[in-house]
């Protein structure tokens, strides 16, 4: 009785894919290194007992975080601009305090082909539990271990640009390439262009960029400041805002114009996705026949993700 | 085959133990309960009969099942009642633990309460001497009780952690460590007196930037017996006043001093009017139980709203005294002639 229902849906599933592989192409970057959805992946070093035993005096504590880029950006470290903040959060400074408050990142590059697995940074963070704040008992807090960083999203897929698909000559009939939307997946960045979708107006032709918070973290508009003191600070209106830096085609670089952004060409996430419109005017297209070029994305923002740990102090008195 | 893999399966339980005992044991939580002393006659001490103008013993066995030691300096008193006309109290027998009060049937002890390195709570086995007086020329029997009362002082702990959260409203969308929320404390402190819950609000001031943490703090008599003033306590178990206490009135029942930190800064605690008429000079901190139970308001220092939310360490202490009694029967009988 089962087996025709499963057939039916084995059926559904082969036509429904052949379906989707017939509209969107897949296409991966070439690099192996520019994919991915991590950019900077802390890891909290697990160097402490279940719980920390105090009495009386003063226990120096470190906590250590392994920084590691696993994302494509800064391909290489001379002349990138890297910016990066850690720092803790969660604990109350006067039962333990942490020194120092945040530690600028130095400079980690990313993953490429003389590094694939990336650059590595460990960061070190003194605390000082002081008994004297603390009742006898337990003390537990969840410790945040945030960064706060800059990163850089670069996709440059083929497209294909049909002037005329409508057109009856030999070289329509038989074209080099045809206009299809084309699925990229991830760039080795925790925001991931994800597709791309040609429409070939009259006049001009559109591409729809769909762009896609893929990490675990949040998207900050690289205007705000998002290190250990403003990161505070920040309200919606700073989260899910994307620098759209560049959106460049042909070999030469021909700058796309693109909407709706707003001011300092902000492109808006909402529930995880944004999109936009670049165009391509038929003027600035001087074959008649259809080919294939570049399309160069570029997009630019400040990410902050956290790791959560919880830790127990436990103040003992014996008198 | 399955001889294999009974092999394979007691090599790797023998590594898994291997590897559990290398792990830290937790220290065990000793403030958790809601007794303080405990106390019970011992077997036959009174014995269920005994004759008329003989000598028998009282014993009693007093166990601190609670978290706070009474110390010598303020020691609890275990006092006997027996019915004079027919038990006289002889003798208290007395240790280095056990003193003698003010009268013959009132002893003084102190008891340790349960800890890290005692994590039963300690003893005291306090024995008396009755005589048994005579009965009437026409009673063959007389059924007498003994009632044994003990009041102590005592002391509630909680300490535990709260989420000071500068973002109650959760207006700000980036990821917090904690976030405000109640907590129930149903395990009790191990003190008759227990706090059971402590709801938190954290109260924005739009003008200054700041919360200030408040708290709600409900407290409950749990125990067997009742709370009284932890200065006059004693009193209750004291057949003679005595004159530096002045006289125990009915508002030194239920009542109890709360004391409570945030991040080692003391919180002030807000009570009801009758609460700080008890005494003029020392309202601060008094609490009133009604039906066994009040509700404390106690509020922090501002917080300034730019910080991160975080876990501060947070201390209630209750301070009171605590009494309860036992009552056991014997018969007194005429020895048959």
């Amino acid at each position: 009785m089962m087996r025709f229902p499963a057939l039916h849906a084995l059926v559904l599933i082969f036509v429904i894919s052949s379906l989707s592989a017939c509209s969107i192409q897949k296409q991966t970057s070439k690099d192996p290194t520019r994919t991915g959805s991590e950019g900077l992946q802390l890891t909290l070093i697990d160097n402490l007992p279940k719980e920390i035993v105090v009495e009386k005096d003063e226990q120096p504590i470190i906590f250590s975080i392994d920084v590691r880029n696993k994302g494509a950006y800064p391909e290489t470290l001379q002349g990138a601009e890297f910016i990066g903040f850690v720092w803790f959060s969660g604990y109350d400074p006067k039962a333990m305090p942490i020194e120092p408050v945040g530690i600028a990142l130095t400079p980690i590059e990313g993953r490429n082909p003389a590094n694939p697995a990336g650059g590595q940074a460990l960061v070190d963070f003194s605390a000082k539990i002081l008994p004297q704040n603390l009742n006898v008992g337990k003390y537990s807090p969840k410790l945040l271990a945030n960064v706060c960083y800059r990163y850089q999203t670069v996709a440059n897929p083929d497209v294909c640009i049909e002037p005329d698909p409508l057109a009856t000559t030999l070289s329509r009939v038989t074209p080099v390439c045809r206009a299809k939307d084309a699925s990229l997946g991830t760039q080795g960045a925790p925001v991931a262009i994800d597709k791309i979708e040609q429409t070939t107006l009259p006049n001009e032709i559109q591409f729809k960029i769909t762009i896609k918070n893929v990490g675990k973290g949040e998207i900050v508009d690289p205007a705000a400041s998002c290190s250990s003191q403003g990161s505070a600070l920040l309200t919606r209106q700073n989260l899910d805002r994307v620098k759209v830096s560049s959106v460049k085609i042909g070999a030469e670089g021909k700058e796309l114009a693109c909407r709706p952004l707003d001011e300092n060409n902000i492109a808006r996430i909402i529930d995880g996705t944004g999109y936009i419109i670049c165009t391509l005017s038929k003027k600035d297209i001087t074959l008649k026949t259809a080919y294939v070029t570049p399309l160069t994305i570029k997009l630019e923002y400040d990410y902050k993700q956290s790791v959560e740990k919880q830790i127990t102090i436990n103040k003992i008195a014996f008198s | 085959m399955k001889k294999h893999i009974a092999c394979s399966v007691f090599i790797l339980l023998l590594l898994v133990s291997c590897g559990n005992s290398q792990q830290q044991k937790p220290l065990p939580e000793v403030r958790s309960g809601m007794d303080g002393l405990a106390m019970e006659f011992v077997k036959n001490a009174p014995p269920a009969v005994i004759f008329e103008s003989t000598s028998f013993p009282a014993i009693l066995r007093v166990k601190n099942i609670g978290a706070y030691s009474i110390s010598k300096d303020a020691s609890a008193i275990l006092s006997l009642a027996v019915e004079r006309d027919y038990t006289i109290i002889t003798t208290l027998e007395t240790s280095s633990r056990v003193e003698q009060g003010s009268d013959k049937n009132e002893a003084k002890f102190s008891v340790e309460g349960k800890s890290i390195v005692n994590t039963k709570g300690d003893e005291e086995v306090i024995s008396y001497t009755l005589t048994a007086g005579k009965l009437e020329p026409q009673s063959e029997t007389h059924i007498s009780n003994v009632i044994a009362s003990i009041c102590y002082p005592y002391s509630t702990e909680l300490v535990t952690s709260v989420c000071i959260d500068t973002d109650p409203n959760g207006l700000r969308p980036i990821k917090k460590s904690c976030s405000q929320e109640n907590l129930p404390f149903s395990a009790g402190q191990g003190a008759p007196v227990a706090i059971t819950s402590i709801e938190v609000f954290m109260l924005p001031s739009a003008d200054t930037q700041q919360i200030v943490p408040q708290f709600y703090i409900t407290i409950e008599n749990k125990g067997k017996g009742e709370v009284a003033h932890r200065n006059t306590f004693q009193q209750l178990c004291q057949r003679s006043a005595n004159p530096t206490q002045g006289s125990i009135s009915y508002q030194d029942f239920n009542t109890l001093f709360i004391t409570a930190s945030l991040s080692n800064e003391k919180l002030t605690c807000a009570l009801r009017d009758q609460a700080s008429k008890l005494d003029p000079n020392e309202k601060e901190g008094i609490v009133r139980l009604k039906s066994k139970k009040d509700v404390v308001r106690c509020f922090g220092n501002p917080v300034n709203m730019l910080l991160e939310a975080y876990t501060a360490p947070l201390k209630v202490q209750l301070d009171y005294g605590y009494t309860q009694s036992l009552a056991t029967e014997y018969t007194i009988r005429k020895p048959v002639r």
